[in-house]
């Protein structure tokens, strides 16, 4: 392993800003989505310039999950019927869709695995954070739909890389984001927060992409919970089979974040089954990417 | 759904002319027809079942996720393979309806791997395993190869015309 492909900062900067930013209706309707007081008409207001977006509305609001009895044709019918939390998840699931490339092959993930898993970690987060009444649970599904956008900007270093991180991974049992730290002097998470930063998503977005292989390495923030979630979330879609990329389940699931939100491996099991539907339905036929 | 891991280029034996049957998340396949290969991708936690009846010459997959049907009665009703007590019967009741007679079934599992951290935080794939051994020790039923544990994800196939099984995990494929 005597070649270490390091990675500087300045190259990092450089590779975030060369990825597409996502839409701007996404920074906006963030600062919306967790404000109780945003009216209708604000919300319909950051949608309705945004095509991509309206399409995405319109045809969840129409589909045969949430379908009502009457068919949804404005967007403010949409708001209504789908609520603040609901488009704010529609909003970033679709802007995320549109900046995964085709394919990420130093991670061993196919395009349709990497948001499949992005996916899967957003709904269980989600669920997650509702059972433990976490006060950021707004922003649940979007940290654990962007949780691995790191992934996006290191996977080119990944590429050449790769058999020194899998090699760490079999020789000493290394964790593999541990394995990706040491071979290229960063890794996936702490990338992932400048990218998010750089996208204007939440700062409780940005901090769980930070922190959610570690969050109690965070100390005590008001996104530490958030960071639990997410990180327990990534590690229950590891098992569950969504997401296997070359780190396998070569992770560390921490005792602690558990025990922040008050869960066991049963209620875990619950949350586990209550989700596969909801996942299946939304990586299968929602983003365009499938 | 389309598998996330389409089959790489490592290949045990020439699957050409083969229809691929993909087995999801909490879901079963049974088959009799030769000119047919099983798949399940991505066991993480979760079991993939392995029948094969050499008499018959069919084969059946279940992959399973959970171990226990009571954690959600009203889940199991609409989809029993999600879990190893409820999956399990059904697998075997399929291979019935093949015309297998149970003593002639060939038993594999693979799957139910772990985290690494070892404590125990979050520990389905163990679990799973242990309910499974449980059930077919009930009924008299040994399995006869496994491969279970460990800190793998592992991907499937099974070939009913023959009953050989491959496991891959990352880029290393053996039988089973």
């Amino acid at each position: 392993m005597s070649t270490l492909a390091l990675i500087s900062a300045e190259t990092i900067v450089k590779r975030v800003n060369r990825l597409p930013a996502l839409s701007a209706s996404v920074a906006r309707l963030a600062a919306l989505a967790g404000d109780e007081n945003a009216t209708v008409a604000e919300l319909e207001g950051v949608v309705r310039p945004d095509i991509a977006l309206t399409a995405n509305l319109l045809r969840y609001a129409n589909s045969a999950a949430v379908r009502g009895r009457a068919e949804v044709v404005t967007v403010r019918d949409a708001v209504l019927r789908l609520g603040r939390q609901q488009l704010w998840n529609i909003a970033a699931s679709g802007s995320l869709a549109k900046v995964i490339p085709t394919s990420l092959p130093g991670y061993g993930f196919e395009t349709l695995g990497f948001w499949r898993h992005s996916v899967a970690v957003a709904v269980l987060a989600q669920r997650i954070a509702d059972a433990a009444g976490l006060e950021l649970r707004v922003h649940a599904f979007t940290a654990g739909l962007m949780h691995d956008v790191g992934k996006l900007v290191v996977e080119e270093f990944l590429a050449s890389s790769k058999a020194a991180v899998l090699a760490r991974m079999g020789e000493g049992g290394m964790a593999f984001v541990a394995s990706e730290r040491e071979v290229l002097g960063t890794d996936h998470t702490e990338v992932g927060g400048r990218l998010a930063e750089r996208w204007g998503l939440p700062s409780a977005v940005v901090t769980c992409c930070r922190g959610h292989h570690e969050p109690e390495a965070l100390g005590d923030v008001p996104e530490r919970r958030l960071a639990c979630a997410v990180h327990v979330a990534n590690a229950l879609a590891h098992g569950m089979g969504l997401g296997a990329d070359v780190g396998e389940l070569r992770r560390k699931t921490d005792a602690g974040a558990m025990a922040r939100l008050a869960l066991d491996t049963p209620k875990l099991e619950v949350i586990a089954c209550a989700s596969l539907d909801e996942i299946e339905r939304l990586a299968s036929g929602f983003g365009g990417k499938a | 759904m389309t598998p996330s891991h389409p089959a790489g280029p490592l290949r045990a034996r020439a699957d050409a002319g083969l229809r691929s049957i993909t087995v999801g998340i909490a879901a079963l396949e049974v088959s009799k027809d030769p000119g047919t290969l099983l798949v399940t991708y991505a066991l993480g936690s979760c079991i993939g079942l392995i029948l094969h009846d050499p008499v018959q010459r069919a084969a059946g997959l279940l992959h399973f996720m959970l171990p226990l049907s009571r954690t959600a009665p009203e889940q199991a009703k609409l989809r029993p393979e999600m879990f190893a007590d409820t999956g399990v019967p059904l697998l075997f009741e399929r291979m019935a309806r093949l015309g297998c007679k149970m003593s002639d079934l060939v038993i594999r599992a693979a799957g139910g791997g772990s985290f690494l951290d070892g404590e125990g935080v979050l520990d389905i794939g163990n679990r799973n395993y242990t309910i499974l051994r449980k059930m077919l020790w009930k009924s008299g039923l040994m399995i006869t190869a496994e491969d279970v544990g460990g800190t793998r994800s592992r991907t499937v196939r099974v070939y009913p015309a023959t009953g050989e099984v491959f496991v891959r995990s990352g880029s290393e494929e053996a039988p089973l």
